[in-house]
């Protein structure tokens, strides 16, 4: 089954790596989640896979490693944090500026602006 | 030493010749430490003690001499022997022994680098030689013309200058009577000095010999001899020496200085605007290509031989689930443009995640990565509510092929190294087999995973706490900023919220999610209360309880859960954060280090025996943090939902439940 798994971490880091660099901030917050699951997936493969080997003492006494368990779960709450800084930014950014793009050089806004003198600003 | 000698024999005021003299020592003795013989450390070290006296003498000199003759530019000076022959003396001892005049103590250490450099071999065995000899000649040359252009020859100038007080002299004068002294008996003066400093130096007892007199063979002396006589024609002919100086162009320190800082900045000035014109695709592209560069560079320049590790067999359920995953993230790829199925997608790719780590033995991940997928994708879709639903397709078929090259050679990349890891054995022994052998007997619980978190590496948790705080306080921030920006207002208010359904509050749900919110809160606590022992914990308890309070937002609106909701998100966090820090100190007033855990098993009938654990106090700040930060946001987009239009007051209008 190792190779299902790191074809997994593959296919998640190229979904993620694309979306990644898409021009609207929404992909780019997804193409994110994505190569976080991957990095997520590779630390947690670092352990080395096995089934039916939870490091619960008592149940088994060849475990599973549980260190990088640890790490990944800290690392899934980390990145949720994060992807909500970027959602609201994301958020943001769209309210204020009335386009998604994420990169500066072109574009004019997408709705036609509210009354207001400072869009763009 | 010898370029600084060379600028102190040509500089005017009289505290710069001092100070390129000082350059110029302190390269001969960086030269003698560079030799390396044990003779040579010790020579330095002398000439530290020597140079030390001679300079600082030279130094209150020259204070004395522009205090009372208002100048310290040499070529204004002059003839001051007369009007000042207390100063002039000891100008002429510490002069005297700068230039290593016998039987001063400069003339000692300069005899010993002599010797040292005479017997040093480098490219020809009389190079370093000449150049010692060249540096002592120019060090002779710019110590008498300090002394014969200020004190002798005839007045250049009118001063009004006399011997300063005692309060001026008596502090050079001691240090030129040690010059003197240290160069009469330097065994008696400066030896012990030297031996402590050089066999400190060189690691190895050194027993050094001064003496003044070492016989007509040595080379030094010769050496030395030519050096005075050399300074002395160098004095004598100083003035044409001069003309020759002024007018041949010769390289500043600054301007070099100045442009080779001016080049580097305008380098990384057109790599900075290159790269990171503002664009962040263009940034990502950059950091992925030259991360695949690294990483190939890395693949390429070890040796590679296959994995011998053996592998878990091929099973039919993961498979299944796997081609699932896989083609959830591949119709996330190709149907991007619709982000609400893309938002599913990607959250179907998030469940298999979680049950593939169920399935290899990692139950806390599975707990964890179901309920951070539940509040990651309900959160998206209520921040979608605010946002465009599609995404134009707008990029060239260049840039698709370029992104997608890129795309495939850094998941190529990934996906190789994690199986070129998975088929191999760990090349060192695991730190977690402690955290096994210890999780019972140490930290009182048998869920390695969880004892990891919260009692092993409890200060990795708790700055992870802190970091999520100030996520959740970013978006606060973030929040503010919004609500007080006038076209963010504006356009808020002229967002619809999307109806796709035919009644936004369907009454079986809402009913459904206030029947469960209790359901929900007994699960989380029971989650908590297992954790140390079993799959669970602060984190996942915390993730579980905020969807219990998702749900009411989903099922009856932001504006309804709101009211109904009277706690301060802010406060939870911090209260979190407290509370694992107080545990943490705790552990002080026990003896014990910072977040040191400890605990004990107690009895309250009608229960079980209970355990009690500092940890889980420290699990409860840890739960504290994640329920605010998750509720704050939530709480965020509920405001901005508050100024669009259509404000929708709950399920049925109503504002009786």
């Amino acid at each position: 089954m190792e190779i299902f798994v790191a074809a997994t971490v593959g296919l998640l880091t190229a979904v993620g790596v694309y979306l990644m660099l898409r021009l609207r901030s929404f992909p780019v917050i997804l193409g994110l989640t994505f190569l976080s699951y991957a990095v997520n997936l590779f630390i947690f493969a670092a352990g080395r896979i096995r089934t039916a080997a939870a490091p619960i003492v008592g149940t088994t006494d060849t475990p599973t490693d549980p260190l990088p368990q640890a790490l990944v779960l800290t690392a899934i709450v980390i990145s949720f944090g994060m992807t909500a800084v970027i959602v609201m930014m994301a958020l943001g950014s769209y309210l204020e500026l009335g386009h998604d793009r994420v990169d500066p050089d072109q574009g004019e806004d997408d709705t036609p602006a509210p009354a207001g003198k400072e869009t763009g600003a | 030493m010898l370029m600084a000698a060379k600028i102190a024999l040509f500089k005017d005021d009289l505290k710069a010749i001092l100070a390129f003299s000082t350059v110029s020592h302190l390269g001969l003795i960086t030269f003698l430490l560079g030799l390396g013989t044990p003779a040579a450390a010790s020579a330095a070290m002398l000439h530290i003690l020597a140079h030390a006296s001679f300079k600082a003498a030279l130094f209150m000199v020259a204070g004395i001499v522009d205090h009372e003759a208002h100048t310290r530019d040499i070529r204004r000076l002059g003839g001051l022997r007369a009007a000042m022959p207390l100063t002039f003396t000891i100008a002429l001892i510490a002069s005297l022994s700068m230039a290593g005049v016998p039987p001063l103590n400069g003339f000692l250490s300069k005899e010993l680098m002599l010797e040292n450099a005479a017997q040093a071999d480098w490219l020809t065995p009389w190079l370093v030689a000449i150049l010692a000899t060249a540096g002592a000649l120019l060090s002779v040359a710019y110590s008498l013309r300090f002394l014969a252009h200020t004190f002798l020859g005839t007045p250049r100038e009118q001063h009004d200058a006399h011997d300063p007080g005692p309060g001026l002299w008596a502090a050079p004068a001691l240090l030129a009577g040690l010059v003197i002294v240290s160069g009469l008996v330097p065994m008696a003066t400066f030896g012990p000095f030297v031996d402590a400093a050089a066999s400190a130096t060189t690691g190895t007892e050194i027993h050094a010999h001064i003496a003044l007199w070492h016989g007509l063979k040595a080379p030094a002396l010769w050496m030395s001899l030519a050096a005075l006589g050399g300074g002395l024609a160098c004095l004598g002919l100083y003035p044409r020496l001069r003309a020759i100086w002024d007018a041949t162009p010769r390289p500043e320190a600054k301007t070099i200085f100045d442009a080779a800082i001016g080049a580097l900045a305008g380098t990384s000035r057109v790599v900075t605007s290159t790269l990171h014109n503002g664009s962040l695709s263009r940034g990502i592209f950059a950091t992925m290509l030259v991360i695949l560069g690294l990483g190939l560079w890395a693949f390429l320049s070890g040796p590679y031989q296959p994995g011998t590790r053996a592998m878990l067999p091929v099973e039919g359920a993961p498979l299944a689930g796997w081609a699932v995953l896989a083609s959830a993230a591949l119709a996330t790829l190709f149907r991007h443009h619709d982000r609400l199925l893309a938002l599913v997608l990607t959250g179907i790719v998030g469940l298999l995640l979680s049950a593939g780590f169920a399935w290899l033995s990692a139950p806390d991940l599975a707990l964890t990565q179901i309920s951070v997928e539940v509040v990651t994708i309900l959160l998206m879709l209520l921040a979608l509510n605010f946002l465009p639903q599609h995404s134009p397709r707008e990029s060239s078929p260049f840039r698709h092929a370029r992104d997608g090259m890129l795309a495939v050679a850094t998941g190529l990349g990934a996906g190789l190294l994690a199986f070129a890891l998975m088929t191999r054995e760990p090349a060192f022994s695991r730190v977690s087999e402690f955290h096994w052998a210890q999780s019972k007997p140490g930290a009182g619980g048998t869920n390695a995973v969880n004892t990891i978190i919260v009692d092993f590496r409890g200060y990795d948790t708790y700055g992870e706490i802190i970091v999520l705080g100030i996520a959740a306080l970013i978006i606060f921030a973030w929040r503010s900023a919004v609500l007080s920006s006038k076209t963010a207002l504006h356009r808020l208010a002229s967002i619809r919220m999307a109806k796709n359904a035919g009644d936004p509050h369907p009454l079986m749900l809402v009913m459904g999610t206030r029947f469960l919110m209790p359901l929900a809160l007994m699960v989380g606590v029971f989650i908590f209360l297992r954790g140390h022992n079993l799959p669970g914990g602060g984190f996942v308890a915390g993730l579980v309880v905020s969807i219990a309070f998702l749900l009411q937002y989903m099922a009856s609106g932001y504006i309804w859960s709101e009211r109904r909701l009277r706690f301060d998100h802010q406060l939870l966090i911090g209260t979190g954060v407290l509370v694992a820090t107080f545990t943490g100190i705790a552990a002080w007033f026990m003896g014990w280090p910072f977040l040191t855990s400890g605990y004990d098993y107690v009895h309250i009938w009608p229960l079980d025996e209970i355990e009690l654990t500092t940890a889980s106090v420290f699990d409860l700040g840890v739960f504290f943090c994640v329920l605010g930060a998750v509720m704050l946001s939530l709480a965020t987009l509920s405001r901005l939902a508050q100024h669009t239009t259509d404000r929708d007051a709950g399920p049925s209008g109503k504002e009786s439940l």
